[in-house]
C-alpha cells in the first residue's frame, strides 16, 4: 500500500518535473542570484576573464618591441611598467586590491627570463600564467569572485537623482493607471455581460488589445502620437505627445488603460457569473437606479475581484518597460523599470541594478500588503 | 580615423569606412523666400540670419537640431572650446565652448528657429528634410541613398555645403570598425578577410551603399562629385569618440543629452545645466 502511495507521488512528480526545472532554473535561479549580486559589484562580462587564452610571448613582444633573441644577445634593461603589460597586453581588469597583490607579488624578473630563454611561446589561460608568476596570492587570480559591497550599492541608489525620477514617474503611473483601469474593466464586464445584440463581438473587441504584442501597439501608436497624428488631427493641436515632457507619460499610461482594460474585463465577467440574477431582481424590485445597483450591488461583490485586480494591476504598473523602451525618448521620463535595463546592460552595473532591482521588490510588497490589508477580500 | 580605433598606443581595429556631417539644404524653398544659399564659406551667424529670413517669409522649421552631444560638438569646437580638455576633465563651462553650447540651444529657445525633427513631424531629421517639413538639416552621407529613393524630388533640389565655421571649422566623423576576436581559432582567416574588407571590399561597400572610404586608395577612387564635400569635411573633423579615463561614456551622454533636452524646453538655464554637469561628471564616468 506504502509502495503505490510513493509510486504515485512519484509519477506526479515525473509529470510535473517539466515545468518545476524550468521554473527552478528561468525565475528561483534568477532571482536568488539578483538578491545576491545586488551587494556586490558584479559585471558579467568578467566572468570569464580568467579563462582567457593568450600568448605570453607576443604579448609581451609587442609591449617591448623587443624579440626574445634581441634580449639574450643584447643584455637590454627593459623599462618593463607591469601594470600596463597586465592591464593592456594580457588583457586582465584589476581592481584597486588586485593590482596591489600584482604589484607586490609579480615576479616581473622572472617572466623577463623566461622570455628571453624563448619559454613562454605557446598559449596559456591566464588563471595558469598568475599562478605561474605570483609568488603569493596566485590562487586569488583562478576565478572571477565579485567583490562584497555591503550595503553600498543602496547607499548609492538613495543618492542617485534618476532613480528618484524614475522611481516617481512608476508611482505616478500606478497610481492614475491602476484605479481607472480598474473602474473600465468593470464597466466593461458589465457591459459584456448584458444581452445587447453583438455582445460576444464587444467582449472580443475589448480583449484583443491585451493578447497583442506591446512593441506592435507602441510602434502604431508612436504614429497615433506623432506630430502629424491621428490625435493632433481629432483635435485640431499641433503637440509632440510623446517628447514633450509634460505630455510624455500620460500618453503612455492612456495607452496602457486601453490596452489591458480588457484583460482584465475577462477577470470581472468571470466574477459577475458568481452574481445570483436574485439579489439584482430584488433591487429592481426595490426601486433601484442602475446607478445605484452598480455601485452598492455590483461593486461590492466585486471586492474579492478588485483585489486581485488592484494587486496584478499594481504589479504590472510599477514594472512597466516595454512602452517605454519603445517610445520614450527623453530619460526624464522613464520609469524605475528601464532604469535598472539602462544601469544593467547599457551602463554594465549589473550589482547596482540588481540592487534597485530588489528595492522596487520591497516597495511592490509594502503596496500590494497595504492593499490587502485595506481590500477585504471576502465579503 | 586610425586613432579612433586607438587605445593607449596599440590599435584595436581598423576603420571600416566613415561619414561627416555636413548641411543639407533645400534650394527652391530659398528660392521662394529669396534668400541666398549657404555657402562653403558659411559661418553659423551669416546661416543664423538666413535661417531667420526664411522664418519671417513663413518657413515653419528652418533647421532641424537633434538635443544631442554628439550633433552639438560641432558648434563647441568651432566655437574653439571642447567637450573635455586635454586632462580629460569636462570643458563644457569654458568661455569657448559654453558660447557654442549657448549658440545651439538659441537656436532652438531664441531665435526660434531649430527643431527637433518629431516637432517638425517625423522621425528623424532625413524625413523631416525629405518632406520639405524643414528647409536645412546637418546630416552625413548616409542620407543620399535614403533621399534619393524616397524623396527623389527633393534630392534633385537640394545643395549640400561643408558645416559653417565660426573661429574655426568643425564636423564630426562617424566610424565603425573590422575587429578580431581575441579566442578566436581562425586568426589567419580572419586577418585574411579583413585585409581585403578593408581594400577591395571598402571599394565595394563606397561604391554600392555610398559611405566615405577610409582607406585612402579607395578614397582617391571615389570622384562621386556630390560625396567630395563629406570628404572635405574628414581633414577637420572630430570623431565621435570623448576619451575618459576608464573608456567609459555611455551614461555620462545620456545624462548630458538628458539636460541638452531639458534647455530645448526651457526646463532649466544653462548655467543651471552647465552647473550640474560639472558637478556630477566625474560620478558619470566611473
Amino acid at each position: 500500500m506504502k509502495k503505490r502511495v510513493v509510486q504515485e507521488a512519484m509519477v506526479g512528480y515525473l509529470f510535473a518535473a517539466p515545468i518545476i526545472i524550468s521554473i527552478c532554473i528561468f525565475t528561483l535561479y534568477p532571482i536568488i542570484s539578483a538578491f545576491i549580486y545586488s551587494f556586490t559589484d558584479f559585471n558579467p562580462l568578467e566572468i570569464k576573464k580568467f579563462d582567457i587564452k593568450f600568448n605570453p610571448q607576443d604579448a609581451i613582444e609587442i609591449n617591448t618591441g623587443f624579440l626574445p633573441s634581441e634580449l639574450r644577445e643584447k643584455e637590454v634593461v627593459i623599462d618593463f611598467d607591469l601594470m600596463t603589460f597586465i592591464e593592456l597586453d594580457v588583457g586582465l581588469k584589476l581592481d584597486a586590491e588586485k593590482s596591489n597583490l600584482v604589484q607586490k607579488y609579480f615576479d616581473s624578473s622572472k617572466l623577463l627570463k623566461d622570455f628571453s630563454e624563448g619559454k613562454l611561446d605557446k598559449e596559456i589561460a591566464i588563471k595558469d600564467f598568475m599562478g605561474t608568476y605570483m609568488t603569493m596570492h596566485g590562487d586569488q587570480f583562478r576565478k572571477y569572485r565579485p567583490k562584497f559591497l555591503w550595503f553600498d550599492n543602496f547607499m548609492e541608489l538613495l543618492k542617485d537623482q534618476y532613480f528618484w525620477i524614475s522611481l516617481g514617474n512608476a508611482f505616478f503611473f500606478s497610481l492614475i493607471v491602476v484605479p481607472i483601469q480598474t473602474l473600465l474593466a468593470v464597466i466593461l464586464a458589465v457591459a459584456a455581460n448584458s444581452k445587447i445584440k453583438g455582445v460576444k463581438f464587444y467582449k472580443a473587441v475589448f480583449f484583443i488589445p491585451s493578447i497583442t504584442s506591446s512593441a506592435a501597439i507602441s510602434m502604431i501608436f508612436w504614429m497615433i502620437y506623432s506630430k502629424p497624428g491621428v490625435i493632433n488631427r481629432l483635435f485640431g493641436t499641433s503637440i509632440d505627445w510623446l517628447n514633450e515632457p509634460n505630455t510624455a507619460l500620460p500618453a503612455i499610461m492612456l495607452m496602457n488603460i486601453w490596452t489591458t482594460a480588457g484583460y482584465f474585463m475577462v477577470t470581472f465577467l468571470a466574477g459577475l457569473q458568481d452574481i445570483p440574477d436574485s439579489i439584482y431582481e430584488a433591487a429592481e424590485i426595490d426601486g433601484a437606479s442602475g446607478l445605484t445597483t452598480f455601485w452598492k450591488i455590483t461593486m461590492p461583490l466585486l471586492r474579492p475581484q478588485i483585489l486581485f485586480v488592484a494587486i496584478t494591476g499594481t504589479i504590472g504598473c510599477m514594472q512597466v518597460f516595454d512602452q517605454i523602451y519603445f517610445l520614450i525618448k527623453n530619460i526624464r521620463n522613464i520609469t524605475i523599470s528601464f532604469f535598472i535595463y539602462k544601469n544593467a546592460f547599457e551602463y554594465g552595473k549589473m550589482g547596482y541594478a540588481s540592487a534597485v532591482a530588489l528595492v522596487l521588490f520591497l516597495i511592490i510588497l509594502a503596496i500590494t500588503a497595504v492593499q490587502r490589508k485595506y481590500i477585504k477580500d471576502e465579503y | 580615423m586610425v586613432e579612433a580605433f586607438q587605445y593607449k598606443n596599440r590599435t584595436y581595429g581598423i576603420a571600416k569606412d566613415f561619414s561627416t556631417l555636413a548641411l543639407y539644404f533645400n534650394k527652391s524653398i530659398f528660392d521662394k523666400c529669396g534668400v541666398a544659399y549657404p555657402t562653403n564659406d558659411e559661418t553659423w551667424d551669416s546661416l543664423l540670419i538666413k535661417l531667420q529670413e526664411l522664418k519671417k517669409k513663413g518657413v515653419e522649421y528652418p533647421i532641424i537640431v537633434n538635443p544631442e552631444l554628439t550633433r552639438m560638438i560641432p558648434f563647441i569646437n568651432s566655437f574653439g572650446g571642447s567637450v573635455v580638455d586635454s586632462n580629460m576633465k569636462v570643458s563644457l563651462s569654458q568661455p569657448n565652448s559654453k558660447k557654442g553650447f549657448q549658440f545651439y540651444i538659441d537656436l532652438v529657445t531664441k531665435y526660434k528657429v531649430g527643431y527637433e525633427a518629431s516637432a517638425a513631424g517625423a522621425g528623424w531629421e532625413g524625413e523631416a528634410f525629405g518632406k520639405e517639413n524643414a528647409a536645412v538639416m546637418m546630416s552625413g552621407p548616409w542620407c543620399l541613398g535614403f533621399l534619393k529613393g524616397s524623396y527623389p524630388n527633393v534630392y534633385n533640389k537640394m545643395g549640400i555645403v561643408e558645416m559653417p565655421k565660426n573661429v574655426k571649422r568643425s564636423t564630426m566623423v562617424y566610424t565603425v570598425c573590422w575587429a578580431i576576436n581575441r579566442q578566436s581559432s581562425n586568426k589567419d582567416a580572419a586577418w585574411e578577410a579583413m585585409k581585403f574588407l578593408v581594400t577591395e571590399g571598402q571599394q565595394i561597400f563606397v561604391e554600392k551603399a555610398g559611405v566615405l572610404g577610409s582607406n585612402k586608395n579607395v578614397a582617391a577612387k571615389d570622384t562621386d562629385p556630390i560625396k567630395q564635400v563629406f570628404y572635405k569635411g574628414a581633414d577637420y573633423a572630430t570623431p565621435w569618440k570623448i576619451p575618459t579615463p576608464t573608456g567609459l561614456f555611455s551614461k555620462a551622454n545620456d545624462q548630458i543629452n538628458s539636460r541638452i533636452k531639458d534647455l530645448f524646453y526651457n526646463k532649466i538655464t544653462l548655467d543651471e545645466a552647465l552647473k550640474q554637469i560639472n558637478e556630477n561628471y566625474d560620478s558619470w564616468i566611473k
